[in-house]
């Protein structure tokens, strides 16, 4: 009786009534042995449908006569729907225990062995282990083989990371690659550290951009990713490699401190600096005037913070003036309560040293202005300095670059030009954007005598120095 | 008792897949193929996290999107967790205002879940027997149409159900909703607010019983109740704490809310909630059911005038709710760029850039993003909507969203229409992608053609979100996929005033 609705059903033209009669075999509210005399008796067709909804409601003497019928013949619907069906119920116990030991009792070929690498056991993974190393990926006749090895992967045993990584890296067809990398992707966790982070390092550079790619994703999500990360600094990546690295680098948001403008107005050319310098660092990057109260930092710039365990504190002033010396340890004070107020367990605040100071910002400075002033006498233009330190600083600073500075008040530098024994024919006004000295020597006539050089950040050189050594930091 | 519990009962009832949460980073550890299966398919769900049986080892995440808004800086956040799955991530907009990621792998959700938290955003409960997403008005707060700002209120709903003492162990999904406009079409839901006077006070009906299923389809009724938008909150605990304790937990298939309903009666179910009310402190006055909710939805495609002076918002038709990590990454660029960092996602699987000043329309409809996702899509594709189909779920009949964008895209070669018609895609029976609610509805199924059994779907008419609304009907119960654009195209012509475009 029972049978003979069952197939009037499946024979049902409409394919909801049928979708749905599959849906209550498959939650068990039918029985499955019905079903499986039919099948064996040729009288439903053993479709994938019919399979997926069955799988999970057979002990092990069904699956046994399953496997004895058409099915076992031509296992191809049954391995269908084993894909769809079987990893969400590969844990059940029941389900392991009607399907193993059967799976194991066939022959080690394709379709079976994809069948028992569904369940995590080590007797399969050992077969598809053995298969795997027989296999001959230049083989296209043994193409299907590759859909083993994620399969590896995920029975997690950690002597196959060798495997894995060795076919990941060799000389055979793409797809081999990629799946035996999404074998490493997904067992991640189980690998031995060390071979798989060398290996993902070597991926990393791999002339395959998609592979790469992945590499390069599951080197950050290693514990000690970022390290790992780091070391390709300066590598050979393909472009958009590049990127992906960029953007799972977890750097620090930046704080740059500068000297605004009346009312702690930023000029235009350090927020530029600082928007091209988010957009390259992936991260947040503030702004602030010295004389002005500290910027409002938003949620995106405390989960960077958060997740690099750290914000940097970059002083972009030229000179080792109070600023630089007491405003900016109260200002990363000031940044370490508000962060201690965010709650943000262990994040530090790291100050750099303030721009002047960077050897390698001396040295450009120095190329510069030798370029700019050629053979004609140049003097660099600084506001006046206190104490012993700071006149090291300048004595140092006029030997690097080959020229005197000369201290001048920031409302009249004719005074102190005037007072020089030869006239500079170039003037270089030290500061980043335009500022009180830089309008005062375009306006007071100083630019007809002699050349004055534009705020050195408006310079390309500058502007790009200063992206790729603010980009550089962690 | 509990011997006759069923499997996912006895799941539930062992330990609430909340508890799981601190544990993500040692589960991850120890692999997803060592978990048992009730942790895997049943509590995950509790945290939002989804193992699919079609992409084994890569999960998916479904977030929460209280009233569909979300801001950049959370966009980001998300757009960082798809990118780090390369080729396997991808992310699809919800048919209720939310989002879903996928392609993450077990490792990825501990500090997912960490940075998610850090901007305001959670994944809680968003999937199994839970309060679902709660949606509202996609044009809160800068609706020119606006009869109630829904943001507040469906923020409130959600941290009541969410709170510790409220119910974890629910027999079966919940579906809540508050309408705030015109067209707030709601009657999908197991509960929803519609807009409506009492007394001339501004309050809220209360609709109960929607939903879809493979086995029974309603919309909801009017409960006879009004509330004063202070007690929604509490009107949704008292109605899921009921649904706890009194809801069918035998047959699954009959467990919706409306079977409920059903068992009290109407006036039964109503006193058994409001007495959960009553002991909540809340109280609810009676009503006819009448309500301020009286056309089809907008598909707030397009520059449009906000409330606000000199502001506007631009719909975006991003095809059948698909999205990448670039391209999410990039919304969220734009709408910091052009509006003030805020989206919102539409029932439509579109997305909303809000807060654009007058200035800053033409830049921002100048942004390559909008080759991709267009402000004027064609009159189909800017209301197509779609389940996810067989790619990641494993009920499917069909590849529902790559059918629905193909043949879309076909009948827009094919066609002129004089309006937009909506139509509702999905893979199977269950009907997640809501083919009842459609102009034209399509389901997943199989038919037989030249003697094959081959890929198919039904076709239902006459969905209407208006005034009078009505579920779609059936009309053909199955044409071959290879057949589909002819019929499609024919149907359009008779029934929704559509042109044949001269032949290239
Ligand atoms: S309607 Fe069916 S195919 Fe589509 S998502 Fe729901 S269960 Fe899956």
């Amino acid at each position: 009786m029972e049978t003979t609705v069952i197939s009037a059903l499946l024979e049902l033209s409409d394919s909801t009534d049928r979708w749905q009669h599959l849906q209550l075999l498959r939650r068990g509210r039918l029985p499955a042995q019905p079903w499986l005399e039919q099948i064996e008796q040729g009288e439903i067709c053993a479709t994938a449908d019919v399979l997926a909804a069955l799988l999970g409601q057979l002990n092990r003497a069904g699956v046994e006569r399953l496997l004895r019928g058409p099915v076992g013949r031509d296992p191809a619907a049954l391995l269908e729907a084993a894909r769809r069906e079987l990893p969400s119920m590969a844990s059940a116990l029941e389900v392991q225990q009607a399907w193993v030991e059967p799976l194991l009792a066939q022959p080690p070929t394709a379709p079976w062995l994809e069948l028992i690498g569904l369940f995590r056991d080590p007797r399969g993974a050992a077969r598809l282990r053995m298969a795997l190393e027989a296999a001959d990926p230049a083989d296209p006749a043994q193409a299907n083989a590759q859909r083993l090895l994620p399969l590896l992967g995920r029975q997690r045993q950690p002597q196959d990371a060798a495997l894995l990584l060795e076919l990941a890296l060799a000389p055979v067809p793409l797809a081999w690659r990629r799946a035996a990398l999404e074998g490493l992707a997904v067992g991640l966790s189980a690998w031995p550290l060390q071979p798989l982070a060398d290996g993902l390092q070597q991926l990393s550079l791999d002339l395959d951009p998609g592979l790469a790619a992945q590499a390069v994703d599951l080197l950050a999500r290693l514990p000690d990713g970022q390290r790992q990360l780091r070391q390709l600094q300066g590598k050979t990546l393909a472009p958009s490699v590049v990127d992906r690295w960029r953007r799972r680098l977890q750097r620090a948001p930046l704080v740059l401190v500068v000297h605004g403008r009346q009312a702690g107005v930023i000029p235009e050319v350090l927020q530029q600096l600082a928007a091209d310098l988010e957009q390259s660092r992936s991260a947040p990057v503030l702004v602030q005037a010295l004389t002005a109260t500290s910027p409002e930092a938003d949620e995106r710039f405390w989960w960077a913070a958060r997740r690099a365990g750290a914000i940097s504190l970059v002083p972009l002033l030229l000179l080792p003036g109070d600023h630089a010396r007491s405003d900016v340890p109260a200002i990363a004070r000031h940044w370490r309560q508000r962060a201690a107020a965010a709650m943000l367990g262990d994040v530090v605040v790291r100050r750099r040293p303030f721009l002047g100071a960077w050897p390698q910002w001396q040295h450009l400075l120095a190329d510069l202005l030798a370029e700019r002033a050629g053979d004609r006498p140049l003097a660099w233009l600084h506001h006046p300095l206190q104490g012993a330190l700071s006149a090291r600083y300048l004595s140092h600073l006029a030997a690097v670059l080959g020229h005197p500075g000369v201290a001048t008040a920031y409302s009249d530098p004719q005074a102190a030009l005037a007072a020089q024994p030869q006239p500079p024919a170039v003037l270089a006004p030290l500061t980043l954007a335009p500022n009180r000295l830089s309008e005062s020597l375009n306006m007071g006539g100083c630019s007809a005598t002699a050349e004055v050089l534009p705020p050195l950040l408006t310079l390309p050189t500058v502007h790009r120095f200063l992206l790729a050594q603010l980009e550089a930091l962690p | 008792m509990a011997a006759t519990l069923s499997k996912i009962e006895q799941a539930k009832a062992e330990l609430c897949g909340l508890e799981l949460a601190p544990r993500l980073g040692d589960l991850a550890a120890q692999g997803w193929d060592k978990l048992d299966e009730a942790t895997l398919t049943i509590r995950l769900k509790w945290l939002g996290i989804f193992f699919r049986p079609v992409t084994p080892g890569r999960f998916m995440v479904r977030l929460r999107l209280p009233n569909g808004v979300i801001t950049a800086n959370q966009l980001e956040v998300l757009a960082d967790a798809v990118d780090r799955c390369g080729e396997h991530g991808s992310a699809d907009i919800t048919t209720r205002q939310n989002l879903q990621l996928r392609g993450l792998l077990l490792e990825d959700m501990a500090p997912l879940m960490e940075a998610m938290q850090a901007v305001g955003l959670t994944s809680q409960q968003s999937g199994h027997d839970n309060p679902r997403n709660i949606t509202g008005n996609p044009l809160a707060g800068i609706d020119p149409e606006e009869i109630v700002d829904t943001r507040p209120l469906v923020e409130a709903i959600q941290q009541r159900l969410l709170a510790a003492d409220a119910p974890r162990n629910l027999p079966r999904k919940f579906n809540i909703a508050v309408g705030g406009a015109p067209d707030s079409f709601l009657l999908h839901n197991d509960l929803a607010f519609l807009p409506a006077d009492h007394n001339g006070e501004l309050g809220f009906t209360v609709m109960v019983g929607g939903f879809f299923s493979a086995q029974r389809n309603e919309l909801a009724i009017p409960l006879g109740l009004w509330l004063r938008a202070d007690q929604l909150a509490n009107y949704s605990l008292a109605t899921l704490r009921h649904f706890e304790r009194c809801g069918n937990r035998q047959a699954r298939n009959k467990s919706r809310l409306m079977y409920l309903v059903d068992e009290l009666g109407l006036e039964g179910y109503r006193e058994a909630v409001l007495e959960e009310l009553v002991a909540l402190g809340g109280e609810a006055v009676p009503h006819s059911g009448q309500h301020h909710v009286n056309r089809s939805p907008r598909s707030g495609l397009g520059v449009q005038p906000q409330k606000q002076e000199g502001l506007n918002w631009v719909g975006l038709g991003v095809p059948v709710g698909r999205l990448d990590a670039a391209s999410m990454a990039e919304l969220a660029a734009v709408a910091r760029r052009h509006g003030s960092g805020e989206l919102r996602f539409t029932e439509a699987q579109n997305v909303l850039i809000v807060n654009v000043p007058a200035e800053g329309v033409e830049a921002l409809l100048a942004e390559p993003l909008l080759q991709r996702f267009q402000p004027e899509p064609g009159a189909l594709m800017a209301e197509a909507v779609s389940c996810t189909g067989n790619r990641y779920c494993s009920f499917a009949l069909i590849p529902t969203k790559t059918t629905a964008q193909a043949v879309v895209e076909e009948l827009e070669r094919r066609l002129e229409l004089p309006h937009a018609v909506r139509s509702h895609w999905t893979g199977c029976p269950n009907a997640c992608g809501q083919p009842y609610m459609g102009e034209i509805g399509l389901m997943g199924a199989k038919a037989r053609h030249e003697g094959q059994m081959v890929e198919a779907v039904k076709i239902f008419l006459g969905g209407d979100m208006g005034a009078d609304p009505k579920l779609a009907e059936l009309h053909d119960k199955g044409v071959p996929l290879v057949l589909l654009p002819d019929v499609l195209e024919e149907l359009l012509v008779e029934h929704f005033g559509a042109r044949r475009r001269a032949a290239a």
